[in-house]
């Protein structure tokens, strides 16, 4: 077990490693930082001024060394725009996504149950209309959705204010009703579908015979049995679906105008502020490699197996 | 000896009728959601590759008289290319845009490029992925390692983010997010391919061709390749639709398709600021991503039940009862 979290660990910081030195290698090989923090019409001077200002008049060795000695010690500098340190403002920005994501994902439970109940019968009208809703909801933009509801929600009906934050705490629900639900109905659909379709699969298989053929209840089949070893794909889909989590909330935190990671990175690009865009890549590569980190170790508790393989 | 048998051949179906009683087909006409979404997708592609002849105005002409007309309404537009001035009556379906321009027209036109991303994005991932994948599959060793290395650390990487990165670096046009494709999906295509050449090389039929002298090449492109068509025409069919949402999410933060180009998620960004007083410029565009993602992800789970022998075989039993005869397997 502790070998298998070694090695399981030792291959994510190869992934956020390799991750990085892509970011580094895309930034100083296919572009040029200083253009990418000039305008274009910047004068010569101004472009070797800034050069020299962030050292990147030094060999591209030095700075690959400097970049991970930077990414190690956490140090990304300040950021050029707002004259901050970019780790304060990544961190302050941190629990704002992560708790936008917590309530998208524990709504999206609900697709769990309703995957079940489609697999008890393949093709039957549960499992239809489960099947053309799903697909339904993830066909949907996440950010036209949010739009729609800003519309009716909040112009048409004027229940909810239509973007802001006003912290976490219990004033702050007004504000986080509408990004939530425009981010969920993905998270349902695709739970759902992965139910369903693991499920499906574990019916097909000869214990399920076996237990039926010794005469137990079709629930306690599905429940106890073939639940159980679902769950271990279910599992690991789940935590890919959080750990992608921030392709839909980034543009609905633009929308809504809620200040967390995927605002900032926008925010960072469109500044063209190096630091705090470095900031913000690393530090959704250590998010997504949590998730699978602690995907990997529920996985391997699911099902002993895996850490003797 | 003298005695010839005589057999009555049937006579042989002519091929459209053969064609129409495949039982894919039938499979294909008996299921209604799938019938409506095929039919709607062809709909969508004529519209949009006959976009001049469908589209009933010029998407870029500007009538600033007619900016914001509700859906199903008429306007006297000018157009001021011929001398002198001429007055035209206009009817727009779904309405004008902010510009005065007619919004039907801009919908063809916009699905014109929104649709090419989706499907050129398929075409140049799966590409890559499939050649890195036989590669990686058929010659395993070193290179099998590097590749899958990479594959794990793509994969690792949320969408949005990679594609991010690229447009960051590169500047946003609709080659870039080409490339985003290219550079953000190859991976899954890589595996796929990678999974089935490997349990081919395996395979009788392989060995066979090798004893008989057949060189690497000759049994990558006539023996493999053709067993990896069905597994990558349905990943391809419902990766599309993802690639629509993508091109339309970084066109709408400003990162993707840049005016006077347009596509639908430009055209959202676009409307956004009037929601209130226009509702038809964010509705309609999203509803467009919305039905064209829906039906290819209908179609493409389509497409893999029917291609799944075990799930075949439900499918074309369910056919076979609705309709009893003239069903061939």
């Amino acid at each position: 077990m502790r070998n298998y979290f070694i090695k399981r660990l030792g291959h994510s910081v190869f992934i956020v490693a390799g991750l990085m030195g892509l970011l580094f290698f895309a930034i100083n090989i296919l572009g040029d930082p200083v253009q990418l923090l000039l305008d274009e019409e910047a004068s010569q001077e101004a472009v070797d001024a800034l050069r020299k200002k962030f050292g990147f008049d030094r060999p591209l060795y030095v700075r690959f060394g400097d970049f991970y000695w930077d990414l190690i010690r956490g140090d990304f500098g300040k950021s050029i725009r707002h004259r901050i340190d970019a780790r304060e403002m990544i961190w302050s920005r941190l629990p704002n996504t992560a708790i936008l994501a917590v309530i998208a994902w524990g709504i999206g439970a609900v697709g769990i149950p309703l995957g079940m109940l489609a697999a008890r019968r393949p093709r039957g009208m549960i499992d239809r209309i489960v099947n053309i809703l799903s697909f339904a909801v993830i066909s949907i933009p996440e950010f036209w959705l949010a739009l729609m509801l800003i519309l009716i929600v909040s112009v048409q009906m004027d229940l909810l204010p239509t973007s802001g934050f006003s912290g976490l705490g219990p004033e702050g629900w007004k504000f986080m009703v509408l990004p939530a639900m425009a981010l969920s109905p993905r998270v349902v659909g695709r739970n759902a579908q992965i139910t369903r379709a693991t499920m499906i699969e574990e019916i097909g298989r000869q214990y399920v015979a076996t237990a039926r053929a010794k005469g137990l209840a079709e629930n306690k089949v599905l429940y106890a049995h073939v639940f159980k070893n679902a769950a271990i794909s279910i599992v690991t889909l789940m935590g890919d679906e959080l750990a992608g989590f921030m392709n839909g909330s980034t543009i609905v935190e633009v929308i809504f105008g809620w200040p967390g990671i995927g605002l900032l990175l926008i925010q960072g690009i469109n500044a063209r502020d190096l630091p705090v865009v470095t900031a913000a890549v690393f530090v959704i590569a250590l998010m997504v490699m949590v998730v699978n980190l602690a995907v990997d170790l529920i996985y391997s508790w699911l099902d002993p197996r895996i850490s003797y393989s | 000896m003298a005695q010839i048998d005589t057999t009555i051949i049937e006579e042989k179906p002519n091929r459209l009728v053969a064609i129409w009683r495949h039982a894919l087909v039938q499979a294909f006409l008996n299921d209604p959601i799938t019938l409506i979404s095929g039919t709607f997708l062809v709909l969508v592609l004529l519209a949009v590759i006959f976009a001049p002849l469908v589209a009933p105005y010029d998407p870029q002409d500007q009538q600033l008289r007619l900016r914001h007309q509700p859906p199903l309404s008429t306007g006297v537009a000018t157009i001021r290319t011929v001398d002198p001035p001429v007055e035209e009556t206009r009817f727009f379906i779904i309405g004008t845009d902010h510009l005065g321009r007619g919004y039907f027209s801009r919908l063809v036109y916009g699905g014109r490029i929104s649709l090419s991303v989706g499907i050129l994005g398929v075409l140049l991932s799966s590409s890559i992925g499939v050649f890195l994948g036989l590669i990686a599959g058929y010659y395993r060793g070193m290179i099998d390692d590097i590749i899958m290395r990479a594959v794990d650390v793509f994969m690792a990487v949320p969408l949005l983010l990679l594609a991010l990165m690229v447009l960051f670096i590169l500047g946003p046009s609709f080659v870039n997010i080409l490339i985003v494709f290219a550079v953000a999906r190859w991976m899954l295509y890589c595996r796929v391919t990678r999974g089935v050449v490997m349990s081919l090389r395996e395979q009788a039929f392989v060995d066979a061709a090798r004893a008989i002298g057949c060189s690497d090449n000759r049994i990558i492109t006539r023996h493999i390749l053709p067993n990896l068509i069905t597994p990558l025409l349905t990943l391809a069919a419902l990766d599309v639709p993802r690639n629509i949402l993508t091109e339309s999410s970084l066109s709408f933060l400003g990162f993707g398709i840049q005016p006077p180009d347009s596509s639908w998620g430009l055209m959202l960004s676009q409307g956004r600021q009037y929601i209130v007083t226009a509702w038809w410029v964010v509705v309609m565009p999203g509803m467009a991503i919305f039905l064209t993602a829906l039906s290819f992800n209908l179609f493409g789970v389509w497409l893999r039940a029917v291609s799944d022998p075990l799930q075949r075989w439900r499918w074309l039993k369910a056919t076979k009862e609705s309709k009893e005869a003239g069903v061939q397997m």
